[in-house]
This record gives structure tokens, C-alpha cells and sequence, in this order.
């Protein structure tokens, strides 16, 4: 058992994510989405757009990252549309496709809060919900120069209400990469 | 353990008690680091322990063969003294009023022990609290979940039900000032529960209005002194609920009441003295049917006790214990009152070491009828080999609790309450063994453990001809039975370090109860319980604690009446279910400030189908807790 497990951390190490200094970098990323695939919930609402920004910093294994996102639903039937806030934390490691070009897996879970409109549908009771939210991504980023790259995300999105809410979101976006200064990285740590 | 180290009061149990490895103990760390924000949430670090609750609040536990869940037997001790919660036969640990931030360890007892000169036949929780650190110290701690199943959108289509679950919030605060022999502490704690799982929403659908009222309100004080070794505490707590009770067949909306009071001064030498009294109880509040039942529960327990050296290796302690009950039962205003008396010796004879032995012998006089009580421990501390031997036979009064009342025939008659106790013995007598061998290398432990324990005229409740509690006529009746028959059961429990950061533990228990009676053998529910834990801690401001457990198929026979009218929400065989467990915890400015990140799952969705009720799916949970302490040695 103990073997097995060295050789697994052993093997992950020569990734360049697992091999770097944990909260030494910070990455900064701003994404707009679309929300593509259709269920029994886009009967009665629009496909979502939204914004999502996070942050992202080498951790012991991996990397660890904080997203706070929105997603607006029109309602396409007598339903209130609403908003969203997700607020999620995830765990995910890169894989260098070539010098410019990477690819990261992201597995995440947070909390996926709704705010509906003014109902005029006659229903009672508060108008929020909020439910827990699991993720499943993998980033494509090409690296502009130094510090800025450039990504596209496709994102799975599993929201646990009754019945449960499937979404599959497609963004695009940009990001900054940038030392972690003494005061954040005594923060993070 | 060498005598020379003992204290009068607390020598006696130590040697009884010592090479415990059949106490599982939790620290204040392992508390925080897993995410445990209220007390039931002990269970889910329990190896040996298993629970069942109807709404996720109220937890019928038990220690696996040693007491069964739905007439528990197990002792709760809180800093040394016996706290009675029991109220028809239920005792949850929820409604103590305690505080997280103030517990420094909790030991749980599996197997038969003695406990501050009180023989726990049954198993024992034991929560012991930190004295307070010199200076003024304040702590809190907030949490709040929430739980999958809300409708979410779906609310407003014609698929969605109404809201589900949400826990908490969970408030608990406590301030204390203290000096080197002295301190005053004074806790408060408020917790809400909101639990409507479609399961059990039709049951309370008459009861419980609010979409998102919080079904269980709990408040809770407590205030605690020490002054140069004497010790003083009081605690109050207060719960409004709508409560199953198996024993009725369904909810009802009820106020319950917990509180205690103790005192008790620890000489090293001389007499000490442990003083405690407590009191459970409930009223019903308004209700559709104007049920209207009040329960209370009361019991003093007065310790004296001393020790003295015979030899410089052999020492004999002793003490009488008297304790006073009185259950006082509404509408028909039953009262009764009983009384027990206890004298207790404990011989260390002082043999050569490695080998080690207490004996505690002791004989007792409980309302009247006599009884005695025989406990020895022998361990060798070279080899981890240890012994345990009890032989145990008592009046059903030294229970004082409602199995006591129904074995005197006390309890009243009513179209609530109808009890049938058909030729019940006076005495109860246990017989139990316990052999444990443990070991340890560089970077393991073992410990494997077995035993037998045999019971014969044990007073067991048997609830029968429960209908579906959605119905408003009740037609439940209890019967008081004595049965008897064996229970072996057997443990085992690994801890490994695998990297300097990531520590693995796993464990297993099984029961296997045998008997000519049906009764005794539908009384063990659980029979088997498996888990890993892991634990991942790089440094003192991080961690990850993740846990898998695995709990066996079980039955609830008593539902069978139940479950012909309404299989749905009585099956009375259960599935087995892997329960997951991850709490991430992130600590700040120098552990001052802890913040947590907790996921809790049944990941097996027919256990949701609980006999009783619901099984929350998931929890997300979040939790931050905060101390600050400021040194004043002028205070």
C-alpha cells in the first residue's frame, strides 16, 4: 500500500503543476459561458449565460482554485426567470500539451444559490433556493506571452435539486499568471 | 500504571480503566479537524457505535452488541458524572448542554467498564471537558448546511415538491476567566433543523406548516466552576420539536426540557464527594388530536468515596453510592419514586509487572431488592494482552429509567399510553467477557478485540401493532417483555501511517446475537459495520479528513405491523449503505480562526427509507468556529 501510494505521488511530481511550490502563483481568470444543452429544465427556461471569474494557486498536489460565478435563466414559459451565484472551490492538475499549450482538469463542488423574479404566478414561499453543486471541466489554455493566456473551458454542471439540474457549459476566457506576494502567500498558507 | 501517580478519586477508576484500548478516544483536535459542529455528529468517528434517526437531529446509538438502539442502556458521562437524558427510552446526545469548543476529550466505551465507581454494563460515552486556559478566553463557532433535494426551479413547474432540508444555523459561544486554581465558564448554544424529506412529509404534514421554519429549535446554557480541586456546573437545555417517537407511532409536537446540576471535590487523600442530579422530561404542545402528555424524569446520585494503601503496590479504594429517581407521568398524574444503595470496593493487588489487575466487587440494594456486581481487569502491558469479566445482577430499579417504571408497573394507562407487562422478574443479570490484543510497530497499530455477554431476564419494550402514522387514531401497544440470550462481538481496528502527512484507519465490527427468543435477537438491529479513514494534514493550517463507512443490511422487525399498512415509509429491512464523509478545514491566525467545508452522504439511496423516517442524501456544510484567548494573570 505504501508503495503503491510513493510511486503515485512519485509519478504525479513530474507533473509541472504537483512539482511547484504550493500558494507560490497565483492565477487570475475571467470567463463568459454559454450554457448548450438542453433538458427538461430548458422546457421552461432559456439557456443560461453568464460570467465566472476564479482563483487559482499551486497546492500540494495539483492545484486548488475559488470561483464565484453567475448565470441568468429567462423564462421562456409562466415561470418566474431567475439568477444564480455559484460559488465553488475545486482541485485540478495541468498537463503541458506542448511549451504554450496546456490542458486542466478541474473537479469542483460549491454552492449554487438561485434568486427568482417577482412571481406573478400566484406561488407562495421565499424566492431562493439554494442547493450544493458538483463540477467536472477540462480547460484548453494557450499562453500569449509570459504571464497572459488565453482558454477555453468545457464544464459539466450537476446542481443536486429534485429533480437534478444537468448543464454543460461551454466559456471562453482570459487569464493572468503572477508571483504570490509575501503577504498573500502568509494569507493562503 | 504505577500507584504512586494515583490520585484518591480518580486512581481507582485509572487502574480499572488503564491500557484502555478498548476506549476509543476522541480529542478536541480530532472533534475539529472532522467537522463535527453538534454532538450526535460523534457517531460518524464512533468505530464501534452505530445510530439510526428519523429527521437527522435525534440519534438512537448504541455501541454495536453491547446495547441494543431501541432501549439504550448506555451510560453518558459528563467530566465524571452520570447525566441521566433518558426519556422513553430515548437518550439523545443533542439535547446535553454542551458546547464543541469546550469538550478536550470524548471517550467512548464499547464494552463493559467502571467509570468514576459506576459499573457502564452497557458501554459508556464519556465527554470530559478542557479546564479553561488562565487568562479570559472566548470561542464560538457558526455552522449552517444544506442538504440535496430542494426543488430548486422545479418549485414553480408541476414536478417540483416543496422545500427540503436545511441544517442549522448552528450558533455555540463560551467565555471563560480563569487563574491557576479557580475559573468560571458560562456556554450558550442555539441550533435549528429543518428536516422535511419527502419520506416523512406526509407524516408531518399537519404539524409542520413553514416551508423553511425550522422543524427543531434547540437552546441550550450551561455555566461551570472550579475552586481549588472542588467543582461545580449547571446546564439547561430546551428543545421545541416535532419528535417521532417509535413508541407512539408518530410525531408529536413536543417542548423537551434536559438539565443537570453537579458538584464534586477530588482530594489527594481523604474523601471526595460527587453530588449530581438531573432531570429529562417533555410536554406536548397543541396539536390535532389533543394529545396532551407530560414526562418527566428526575434523578439525584450522591458519591462519597476514598481509598487506602495497604502496601506500597496494593491499594483498596472505596464508596457508597445512593441515588433517588422519580418519574412523574401526565394526564393520570403516575408519580412514582425509587430508591437505590450501592457499597463498592476495589482491590489493586499489586501483582508483578508487567502483569497488572483491578477487581471491583460491589453490592447494592435497589428499591428493595438486592443485588451485587463483579468487575476485574487484568492486562499484561508487554504483551497487549487484556482481560475484561463482569457478572452483574440488579434490581430493573438500578435502571431508573422507563424500562424500571414499566417492570413496577407504573406507568399509567391512557388512549396515548397502553402498556402490557406480562410477569416481569425483579432482577436482570448480565454475564459478560472481554479479551483485547493490541500491538504496535513504527508505523502501525493494531488492535483486535472480542467478547460474549449473556443476558437473562433483561426487561426489553416491544412496540407492536403500530398503524401508519399518517392516521390519526393511535393503536399502538407496548409490551414489556423479559427475554434473554448471548451476543458475541468482535472488532478490529488498524491505524497506519502511510506518509509523514496522510494517516489511514481502518475498522471493522460485527455482532452475532443467538437466542430462543425472537425478541432478543429483532432487539440488535445493526450486526455490522466496516470503514476507512484518512486523513491528510501537510501542515497544522490545512487538513483533509475523509471518511467511508460501511453499515450492513438491518432489520426492524417491530415495524412489521407498520410496514402491512404502509411499506413505504416502514420496510423493516434495510439495505446496506456506504455512508462518505469529507470535511476540508482551513485554519487561520495561528489556529485562532478554523474554517470548514464538510460534505456528508449516504451514498446508497434506499436507506433513505429509513423504518422511521428519512436519511438526508447530502449535506454541504459550513462551519467556522473562532477562540481568542487573553492572559491576565491578575484575574
Amino acid at each position: 500500500m505504501k508503495n503503491i501510494l510513493s510511486t503515485l505521488f512519485l509519478v504525479l511530481s513530474t507533473v509541472p503543476s504537483f512539482a511547484q511550490a504550493p500558494f507560490s502563483r497565483l492565477q487570475f481568470l475571467i470567463q463568459g459561458g454559454q450554457n448548450i444543452n438542453r433538458t427538461y429544465l430548458h422546457d421552461y427556461w432559456h439557456r443560461a449565460s453568464g460570467l465566472k471569474v476564479s482563483l487559482a494557486t499551486p497546492f500540494y498536489a495539483g492545484h486548488w482554485e475559488v470561483g464565484l460565478g453567475i448565470h441568468r435563466f429567462d423564462a421562456s414559459a409562466n415561470v418566474p426567470g431567475f439568477g444564480a451565484l455559484w460559488i465553488s472551490s475545486g482541485w485540478g492538475f495541468t498537463i503541458p500539451v506542448t511549451d504554450r499549450i496546456h490542458l486542466t482538469p478541474v473537479l469542483g463542488a460549491g454552492n449554487y444559490q438561485m434568486s427568482f423574479d417577482e412571481s406573478g404566478g400566484g406561488f407562495s414561499g421565499e424566492n431562493t433556493e439554494s442547493d450544493f453543486a458538483g463540477s467536472l471541466g477540462l480547460m484548453a489554455s494557450v499562453y500569449l506571452s509570459r504571464n497572459w493566456f488565453g482558454f477555453t473551458q468545457a464544464e459539466y454542471l450537476r446542481i443536486q435539486t429534485q429533480p437534478l439540474m444537468h448543464l454543460w457549459l461551454i466559456s471562453v476566457g482570459i487569464g493572468r499568471e503572477f508571483e504570490a506576494g509575501r503577504l498573500i502567500k502568509i494569507f493562503l498558507e | 500504571m504505577n500507584l504512586r501517580h494515583c490520585i484518591a478519586y480518580t486512581c481507582v477508576s485509572a487502574i480499572l480503566g488503564s491500557a484502555n484500548v478498548l476506549a476509543q478516544v476522541l480529542t478536541a483536535d480530532d472533534l475539529a479537524r472532522s467537522g463535527v459542529t453538534r454532538l450526535s455528529d460523534i457517531l460518524e468517528l464512533a468505530d464501534d457505535w452505530v445510530g439510526s434517526s428519523t429527521e437527522g437531529f435525534h440519534w438512537d446509538l448504541a455501541p454495536l452488541g453491547t446495547s441494543w438502539e431501541a432501549s439504550p442502556d448506555w451510560h453518558l458521562f459528563l467530566d465524571g458524572h452520570p447525566i441521566g437524558i433518558q426519556t422513553l427510552n430515548r437518550q439523545s446526545l443533542n439535547l446535553l448542554p454542551v458546547t464543541i469548543s469546550e469538550i478536550c476529550e470524548v471517550h467512548l466505551h464499547a464494552t463493559p467498564n467502571v467509570i468514576h465507581g459506576i459499573v457502564t454494563h452497557a458501554g459508556a460515552i464519556h465527554i470530559r471537558r478542557c479546564t479553561p486556559t488562565e487568562g479570559l478566553t472566548i470561542a464560538g463557532q457558526f455552522s449552517a448546511g444544506n442538504e440535496t433535494g430542494d426543488p430548486g426551479p422545479y418549485k414553480y413547474t408541476n414536478v417540483g415538491g416543496t422545500n427540503v432540508d436545511r441544517t442549522g444555523p448552528t450558533i455555540h459561544g463560551s467565555i471563560s476567566a480563569a487563574s491557576k486554581d479557580r475559573f468560571i465558564r458560562v456556554t450558550g448554544a442555539s441550533d435549528e433543523h429543518h428536516a422535511t424529506d419527502p419520506r416523512i412529509r406526509p407524516r408531518v404534514l399537519q404539524l409542520y406548516q413553514g416551508e423553511k421554519d425550522a422543524r427543531i429549535i434547540y437552546r441550550g446554557l450551561g455555566v461551570d466552576a472550579g475552586l481549588s480541586g472542588h467543582r461545580v456546573g449547571a446546564g439547561i437545555s430546551q428543545v421545541e420539536d416535532l419528535m417521532f417517537l417509535p413508541i407512539m407511532g408518530r410525531e408529536l409536537p413536543l417542548d423537551q426540557k434536559v438539565s443537570y446540576v453537579f458538584a464534586s471535590f477530588t482530594p489527594l487523600k481523604g474523601l471526595g464527594y460527587s453530588l449530581v442530579g438531573s432531570s429529562a422530561g417533555f410536554t406536548t404542545r397543541q396539536n390535532p388530536e389533543s394529545l396532551s402528555v407530560d414526562i418527566a424524569h428526575r434523578q439525584v446520585l450522591a458519591r462519597v468515596f476514598s481509598s487506602t494503601r495497604l502496601s506500597s503496590y496494593t491499594e483498596l479504594g472505596y464508596g457508597v453510592t445512593a441515588a433517588l429517581a422519580e418519574a412523574r407521568f401526565h394526564p393520570t398524574h403516575v408519580r412514582n419514586i425509587v430508591e437505590s444503595i450501592r457499597i463498592d470496593a476495589t482491590l489493586h493487588p499489586g501483582l508483578p509487572s508487567p502483569l497488572q489487575m483491578g477487581v471491583m466487587s460491589s453490592l447494592s440494594l435497589d428499591a428493595g431488592v438486592p443485588g451485587y456486581e463483579f468487575f476485574s481487569h487484568t492486562w499484561h502491558d508487554a504483551w497487549g494482552l487484556e482481560l475484561r469479566l463482569l457478572a452483574r445482577q440488579r434490581g430493573l430499579a438500578s435502571r431508573m429509567n422507563f424500562a424500571n417504571w414499566a417492570g413496577r408497573g407504573k406507568l399509567p394507562q391512557s388512549a396515548v399510553f397502553r402498556y402490557e407487562y406480562p410477569g416481569l422478574p425483579r432482577r436482570e443479570s448480565i454475564r459478560s467477557i472481554d479479551v483485547t490484543w493490541s500491538a504496535a510497530g513504527r508505523q502501525i497499530r493494531l488492535y483486535l478485540s472480542g467478547g460474549v455477554r449473556t443476558y437473562a431476564n433483561v426487561v426489553y419494550p416491544v412496540t407492536e401493532g403500530t398503524l401508519d402514522s399518517t392516521q390519526t387514531h393511535l393503536q399502538t401497544i407496548n409490551s414489556f417483555v423479559s427475554t434473554e440470550g448471548s451476543v458475541a462481538r468482535t472488532s478490529l481496528r488498524i491505524d497506519f501511517s502511510v506518509l509523514r502527512y496522510l494517516a489511514v484507519k481502518l475498522h471493522g465490527s460485527y455482532t452475532y446475537p443467538w437466542s430462543d427468543s425472537q425478541i432478543f435477537l429483532d432487539a440488535w438491529n445493526h450486526r455490522i459495520q466496516v470503514g476507512i479513514r484518512g486523513e491528510f494534514q501537510p501542515n497544522k493550517r490545512f487538513s483533509i479528513d475523509m471518511r467511508l463507512r460501511y453499515v450492513g443490511p438491518s432489520s426492524w422487525n417491530e415495524y412489521q405491523e407498520a410496514a402491512k399498512e404502509n411499506p413505504v415509509f416502514y420496510v423493516m429491512r434495510l439495505p446496506s449503505a456506504v455512508h462518505l464523509h469529507l470535511t476540508v478545514q482551513k485554519r487561520l491566525w495561528e489556529e485562532h480562526l478554523r474554517i470548514s467545508a464538510t460534505m456528508r452522504n449516504v451514498l446508497d439511496h434506499p436507506h433513505i427509507a429509513h423504518p422511521a423516517g428519512a436519511r438526508s442524501r447530502a449535506l454541504f456544510q459550513v462551519a467556522l468556529s473562532y477562540s481568542f484567548g487573553r492572559q491576565n494573570a491578575t484575574l
